[in-house]
């Protein structure tokens, strides 16, 4: 089973995009409390590539794709945006009480993502970013 | 959303309704920003409509801690659904701001300080 959704980059249509994933999750029959975390480490991922990859520049595009295999379901999140794995490392490495003396709240959402997720990859494929995150069912 | 309601002099009322994301975290960062520079350092957060919150919302409130602190302030947070409470819970939230069930204990707590 496949779905797919395009939107443009910007904020604003990530209320469009868990829509989406709720109603494609439903649909693929994956339980309430595991749908529920799929969806927030999808948004999480979603912001950091609109916000940080691609400067919330609306002309832009992030494709999802979501396939649901055997006894997993996966997330591919792609866009042609700048990814900066320093910057990626840097906010993954801070800690809560770090993050509070500093006034910052970087690198919550990556946290989110690792804690939710079973899988997480970064990489990129045809001059294209992807994201990609795997949930076993 | 973001229902403003003055508790005292200085202690306020947020009340967040529907869904907090990334792109919603920039008017709530307004809306602190706003009522500390007022004068507002005891900030209860009511999350009873609140239906969904990512860490761009969490994050608003964490780069205020320090601030509130240093005021001798802080934010409770009260009536949070499961979905709402666990994203506190995976980042370790609960550990640094206070949490109750209820507006009466909410305003207990801000005057704990």
């Amino acid at each position: 089973m496949k779905s797919e959704f395009t939107t443009p980059c910007t904020p604003s249509k990530l209320a469009d995009i868990r829509r989406f994933l709720y109603s494609t999750l439903a649909r693929f029959k994956v339980a309430e409390g595991v749908k529920h975390e799929i969806v927030l480490a999808v948004d999480e991922a979603c912001a950091n590539a609109i916000i940080h990859g691609n400067n919330c520049d609306i002309s832009k595009v992030l494709r999802l794709e979501v396939r649901k295999e055997e006894r997993q379901l996966t997330v591919e999140i792609s866009d042609v945006g700048v990814i900066d794995n320093n910057e990626l490392d840097d906010a993954m490495d801070k800690s809560l009480d770090e993050l509070i003396r500093e006034r910052k709240a970087g690198g919550l959402g990556l946290k989110l993502i690792y804690s939710l997720m079973d899988e997480v990859n970064y990489f990129a494929r045809d001059n294209t970013n992807i994201c990609s995150l795997r949930k076993k069912l | 959303m973001e229902i403003i309601s003055k508790l005292s002099e200085d202690a306020l009322k947020i009340s967040l309704v529907g869904e907090l994301d990334a792109n919603g975290a920039i008017n709530l960062d307004r809306i602190i920003s706003k009522a500390i520079a007022d004068g507002y350092y005891k900030i209860a957060v009511d999350c009873r409509q609140l239906e969904y919150i990512s860490s761009a919302g969490l994050g608003v409130f964490i780069s205020y801690i320090s601030e509130l602190k240093s005021h001798n302030g802080k934010f409770v947070f009260y009536h949070l659904r499961e979905n709402v409470e666990s994203v506190f819970n995976i980042l370790g939230l609960q550990k640094v701001v206070a949490i109750t069930h209820d507006f009466t204990q909410a305003k207990n707590q801000l005057h704990e300080v």
